[in-house]
């Protein structure tokens, strides 16, 4: 729950941060977007980089059967890294994912 | 005002025609007198029946006789209380809005709540999804501020601009993963690009001219008024492509009001996806607003 609340914290503190760097959010949106579209469900994007934002994280979980729809990531230009491991007990049925998005 | 029996004639005849959800909003609708004879004849029609209101009028006897005859409540909240009460400009709004929902709870009534999101409560919305899951609720609808009629007027400060559109996207797509399966949070903003890989969704005409169309095929969404007007899509549709006034309706007012306009819609609906596709610096849309100012422009 501590995890849950400092993450809203921090999510909500980047965003009222980000009003400054629309390119940022542009990217972010975009990037859920992409993902949303192949069926992936995204929960979390993070700006990457400590001077600049130079990539953004995305985290999220995905089902199965998106495994078939995987090659649809080559549209993605930004796409840099894409990693895909079981949740486990808890989830059986479904994957999370991190894929890193260049800016 | 609106007459009870012309309107009943007309949802008879709406739901023949293919509508099958009637959503009452006002003002408040509970101040309107004959709510429940409407509801009544509407449910009985086979319309799935919903209410949005500020939850302030469901502590009486006639409210309760409502209810049954409604299948969803909508209650509007504006942020945490302090927020709630500002915008309403009433201390203790929030406090009778919960004692609202705390009968609603009673009664074992589905609801949810409907947010209009705004510069000054975007950074509560996840306080919102909380509160709302907490509550028991169904729904939570993050409605956009929509600068039409008085609002464009009034409330210019309070204009969704592109940054914050991206704001409440990004949020809200992390609350609709919060609660997945357990409530659903619905977001009237789209992504450009869900719009253009996804036109149907929002465009009956994206494939071309369907073939002997019902205006049900066609329009999501008509209003009927106060005044008994009947509006494609939302408040502020060009007045001149109006449908037509449940006072003074024919049996064929939506067959004659295809074959009369259905060029004109199309090209509404097509210069909405126009702008949409062309205008690359707003990514996250409003789609019935832009379609409301290109209908303004038409005709």
């Amino acid at each position: 729950m501590e995890d849950v609340k400092s993450f809203e914290t921090a999510l909500l503190k980047r965003l009222s941060h980000a009003q400054f760097d629309k390119e940022f959010l542009r990217s972010a949106s975009s990037s859920i977007m992409e993902f949303r579209k192949m069926g992936y469900d995204v929960n979390g994007a993070f700006p990457m980089g400590k001077l600049a934002f130079d990539s953004i994280l995305i985290r999220g979980t995905i089902n199965p059967e998106a495994f078939t729809r995987i090659k649809d990531l080559l549209k993605v230009p930004t796409l840099k890294t894409f990693e895909v491991f079981p949740i486990g007990i808890i989830g059986p049925d479904v994957f999370q994912f991190k894929a890193t998005l260049g800016l | 005002m609106l007459d009870p029996a012309a309107l009943s004639r007309f949802l008879v005849y709406a739901r023949r025609e293919g509508f099958n959800t009637i959503s009452v909003s006002g003002g408040e609708p509970f101040m309107y007198a004959h709510l429940e004879e409407v509801l009544t004849l509407a449910q009985s029609e086979g319309f799935n029946t919903g209410i949005a209101t500020n939850g302030m009028l469901l502590k009486t006897d006639r409210a309760h006789r409502i209810l049954e005859h409604t299948d969803l409540v909508a209650v509007s909240i504006d942020g945490p209380p302090y927020l709630h009460d500002f915008i309403r400009g009433q201390p203790g709004a929030f406090d009778k809005m919960f004692e609202g929902v705390q009968v609603l709870k009673q009664h074992n009534k589905p609801f949810g709540f409907i947010h209009t999101v705004t510069p000054e409560s975007w950074a509560s919305l996840i306080w919102l999804a909380d509160f709302a899951y907490e509550q028991g609720a169904q729904l939570l609808q993050l409605h956009p501020l929509e600068m039409a009629g008085r609002a464009g007027e009034q409330l210019q400060n309070h204009v969704i601009d592109d940054t914050l559109a991206h704001q409440i996207f990004i949020l809200s797509h992390y609350i609709k993963s919060k609660y997945a399966n357990r409530m659903l949070v619905q977001l009237d903003l789209l992504h450009r690009e869900y719009i253009r890989t996804f036109p149907e969704v929002v465009n009956a005409f994206a494939a071309g001219p369907p073939e002997n169309p019902r205006l049900s095929d066609i329009l999501d969404t008509i209003v009927v008024d106060e005044r008994g007007r009947i509006i494609p899509v939302a408040y502020g549709f060009n007045e001149n492509l109006i449908i037509g006034n449940v006072h003074t309706f024919s049996d064929t007012v939506f067959a004659d009001y295809l074959h009369r306009q259905m060029p004109v819609l199309q090209n509404v609906f097509n210069q909405t996806m126009q702008k949409i596709h062309t205008d690359v610096q707003s990514d996250i849309v409003n789609w019935n607003e832009i379609l409301i100012n290109e209908s303004i422009q038409a005709a």
